[in-house]
């Protein structure tokens, strides 16, 4: 049976990864990070293959206790990691604000762009163990410097730290595809915000089950042409980075 | 007479910038030392810490305490120099804003290992640049981003093309949109090749 581990798995594409890794007979080691939401819990009872962990990425402790927990209940072995915690959001840091909360900035690269690094350097040895060896990042349009358009607002840390992710992705592809690892970059859209309850938000268009059940695709199957590292979109737009 | 803001001038080049700056009659602010009173023409950003530890790979592990102070110097002080002197450029005809990045900061271009600090950090930077381009370009703001190629170039002779690159206007046609280098946001280095993010 193959595992995969999923960061940031309370809600939205995180917790529609879950499931959509569980119905194809995957062991799920979903990280569980908000206190507030019990959906994943919801989930564990008729899925006695969905483990939780505790999972806080912005820590080296966590990251490594979670590779630990995931070594004995497989034997040492990981076939996928996603990557997919974040953290966005208005965080009062505009360029045209009084005031820019400047360290607001290193709070999301610690989440966004360093934690899928400690996830990846801590659950090597497990994955090395794979044949898959997969490592699949959530990423975004707007971390997409060519194609930057907007003026952002107040949110300036998110697209930055998107954009240090993809330059970590592209650090660790360097290393690591020429030792058999694949890679993905997927950027999922404007989704619907799932509330502790499982309700969706009206805003948005798309559902996150819709998104995962395409992101699993796309990060299950294998491509002719590996050797490239490219985003894709939940149209199978091809993006710039 | 114009006037130019210098963030430091801590290492060879920042010092020749100054130099050079001077002899071509610039009057020259630098951060710390003798700030403007009124408006600032052209603002240069010389932040650009390269750690001599940054060589971890993420076979070998990141090493968390260099990430944190290549952070704060690439990326959270040139955020809040920005935010104090963009008043002092408004006030000007001129606008220009200046920042030193690498070329091995490219996503696209860089075929490194290591380098983890320097890279994200900068790669953070450039969407950055990107965003103020967005949010500035109607108000009369032009931009320059600059790899001074320390391991090749002079520190001597990458301020000098400094100048030059931060001084001079870009190809433009007939003021056809169409036609005006100005348009786009760029990162050149001092041989002059232009590089993509």
């Amino acid at each position: 049976m193959k595992s995969v581990i999923i960061t940031g798995a309370d809600r939205g594409l995180g917790l529609s990864l879950c499931r959509e890794y569980l119905s194809r007979d995957y062991t799920v080691f979903a990280g569980k990070f908000l206190k507030d939401y019990t959906l994943l819990e919801d989930l564990q009872k008729t899925n006695k293959n969905l483990h939780i962990i505790w999972l806080d990425v912005s820590k080296k402790q966590s990251c490594n206790d979670a590779a630990a927990y995931v070594s004995k209940i497989t034997k040492g072995k990981l076939d996928v990691l996603i990557s997919n915690a974040a953290l966005m959001g208005k965080v009062n840091c505009a360029l045209r604000e009084p005031d820019m909360q400047a360290r607001q900035a290193f709070r999301s690269y610690n989440v966004n762009a360093l934690g899928p690094v400690r996830m990846v350097e801590l659950f090597l040895p497990l994955l090395d163990k794979s044949k898959t060896k997969r490592l699949c990042f959530v990423s975004s349009e707007v971390s997409c410097i060519n194609l930057m358009k907007k003026r952002i607002g107040n949110s300036l840390p998110y697209p930055m730290s998107k954009s240090s992710m993809n330059m970590a992705v592209r650090l660790m592809y360097n290393e690591l595809y020429p030792e058999g690892y694949t890679f993905r970059l997927y950027h999922p859209g404007w989704m619907k915000r799932v509330a502790p309850d499982g309700s969706r938000s009206e805003e948005a268009m798309y559902d996150p089950d819709f998104i995962a059940e395409h992101a699993a695709k796309y990060f299950e199957a294998n491509r002719k042409d590996e050797q490239r590292l490219v985003m894709y979109d939940f149209k199978s737009n091809e993006w710039p980075f | 007479m114009k006037s130019v803001l210098i963030t430091a001038q801590k290492n060879a080049f920042d010092k020749h910038l100054v130099s050079v700056f001077a002899r071509e009659g610039y009057e020259v602010f630098v951060s710390g030392v003798n700030e403007p009173t009124k408006k600032i023409d052209i603002y240069i950003d010389v932040s650009n810490k390269r750690d001599k530890a940054d060589t971890f790979s993420i076979r070998s592990g990141i090493d968390e305490k260099v990430i944190r102070r290549v952070y704060n110097a690439n990326v959270i002080k040139p955020m809040k120099l920005l935010e104090k002197y963009l008043p002092f450029l408004d006030k000007s005809k001129d606008k220009r804003l200046c920042f030193l990045s690498g070329i091995d900061a490219s996503i696209n271009e860089t075929r490194d290992k290591t380098g983890y600090a320097y890279k994200t950090s900068k790669a953070a930077m450039h969407n950055l640049f990107m965003i103020a381009w967005n949010t500035l370009e109607a108000d009369g703001y032009t931009f320059r981003v600059y790899d001074p190629l320390s391991d090749e170039v002079s520190a001597k002779a990458a301020a000098e093309g400094a100048f030059t690159y931060f001084t001079l206007r870009r190809g433009t046609e007939n003021d056809d949109p169409l036609r005006n280098d100005e348009n786009r946001l760029v990162m050149r280095d001092a041989l002059g090749r232009e590089h993509c993010w």
